[in-house]
């Protein structure tokens, strides 16, 4: 193979690379924030079951801890974006 | 029984609104040509703000070869809004205040709202009493987040032709949705709460409070070390969660519009539409919770690095 088709192949290597780190670091970290946000959820609702006149607190506090993982998952979004687009 | 008739009003309006949503994949789509458009540089142009070719630049100062020039981009123009915007809102708020006697408007009451809540319930329990003189610099970290957020969810709506001709650079976006903004203002926060930490604690003091009293020995090192590199992380988790936030959004909604363009099809139209709907609606509430959210941390880290345990 000529120099020019191997430096190709290595870009198409590259992208390859990047494609599929990207897309599997995307998945896990939906996989986290799910998890995450699916614990918080059920805390919230069981704690809403016990005293229905706590409802505006606990659902405050719901939402703080709610966006603090959600930011964390995002951060990892943005980054595998990063990797597809650079 | 009562039979109820169908409103008719009602029903004419939803007939409207989607005549209009079909109407849309008719309007003629002005795109770039099937081999010339390249979905992941119309998406960059989109989100990053133009500083490579500006629409003006003004030289400010010159040392020997540092040049120092202002470039007027589209996030300038849009930040410049937003920042009278913040500043017409609290004019108008400290001047409906000083006469608590007349009759309040809607949209007093709507600031008041506002500034009563995140004062009772966010503001007073972190900060504190000495912490009074921050209420204003939060409230003010809130409602420029809100603005630049919801302004970012108007389309790009105007465009202007760089300097030096070229291809016309719509005005629109976050300013939110630049790293350099969100940098600023998560910078402000560290310096405030570093500084405001050290004039309530000593100079000295402050670095020996952050490890708590009570830490056996062998802790000691490892705390501090772990309470240094929080600071830090604190507040790039603050930078990076607004940026990541307005940029994930504008992502969504861009790449699903631009789908039309990359397929070179009008049928994936109303169906992006309605997609960019619900996504659109979504956004406008991460917009206010991001801005809630950046100054609700912003005042507890000035207030725990106020408060002496």
């Amino acid at each position: 193979m000529d120099s020019q088709s191997l430096v190709a192949l290595a870009q198409g290597i590259t992208k390859l690379g990047a494609y599929i780190g990207a897309c599997i670091g995307a998945g896990l970290a939906v996989l986290g924030v799910g998890m995450g946000l699916g614990r918080i959820g059920a805390s919230a609702l069981e704690g809403i079951a016990r005293q229905p006149e706590a409802l505006s607190k606990i659902q405050t506090n719901m939402l703080l801890a709610a966006v603090l993982v959600e930011g964390v998952g995002i951060i990892a979004l943005v980054i595998c974006i990063l990797a597809i687009v650079m | 029984m009562l039979i109820q008739r169908a409103n008719v009003t009602l029903l004419k309006r939803m007939a409207f609104i989607v005549l209009l949503l079909a109407a849309l994949p008719i309007v003629p789509v002005f795109a770039a040509e099937a081999q010339g458009f390249n979905l992941s540089t119309a998406l960059f142009t989109e989100l990053t703000d133009n500083v490579d070719h500006p629409y003006a630049s003004l030289p400010l100062f010159s040392i020997g070869s540092f040049h120092l020039t202002l470039f007027i981009t589209k996030h300038f123009i849009l930040m410049t809004a937003v920042a009278l915007l913040v500043l017409l809102s609290l004019f108008y708020l400290a001047r409906k205040l000083r006469d608590p006697y007349r009759k309040p408007t809607r949209l007093q009451g709507l600031f008041e709202v506002l500034l009563d809540y995140m004062r009772r319930e966010v503001y007073e329990p972190v900060l504190g009493e000495e912490g009074r003189k921050y209420h204003l610099l939060c409230f003010t970290f809130f409602l420029f987040i809100l603005y630049s957020n919801l302004l970012g969810l108007i389309p790009p709506f105007a465009p202007v032709p760089p300097k030096g001709g070229g291809e016309a650079v719509w005005l629109g976006g976050a300013v939110t949705g630049n790293l350099a903004t969100t940098a600023g203002l998560g910078l402000i926060t560290f310096m405030v709460f570093n500084i405001q930490g050290m004039f309530s604690k000593g100079v000295i003091g402050y670095w020996r409070d952050l490890v708590p009293h009570g830490t056996p020995g062998w802790m000691a090192p490892v705390t501090f070390l772990l309470e240094i590199v929080g600071i830090f992380s604190k507040t790039l988790a603050l930078i990076m969660r607004l940026f990541a936030n307005m940029i994930g959004g504008h992502v969504a909604i861009l790449v699903i519009l631009l789908l039309v363009l990359k397929f070179q099809s009008l049928a994936i139209g109303p169906v992006a539409v309605l997609v960019d709907l619900a996504i659109s609606a979504l956004e406008i509430f991460v917009a206010v919770l991001q801005a809630y959210i950046f100054s609700f941390l912003s005042a507890l880290f000035i207030g725990l690095a106020m408060k002496k345990h």
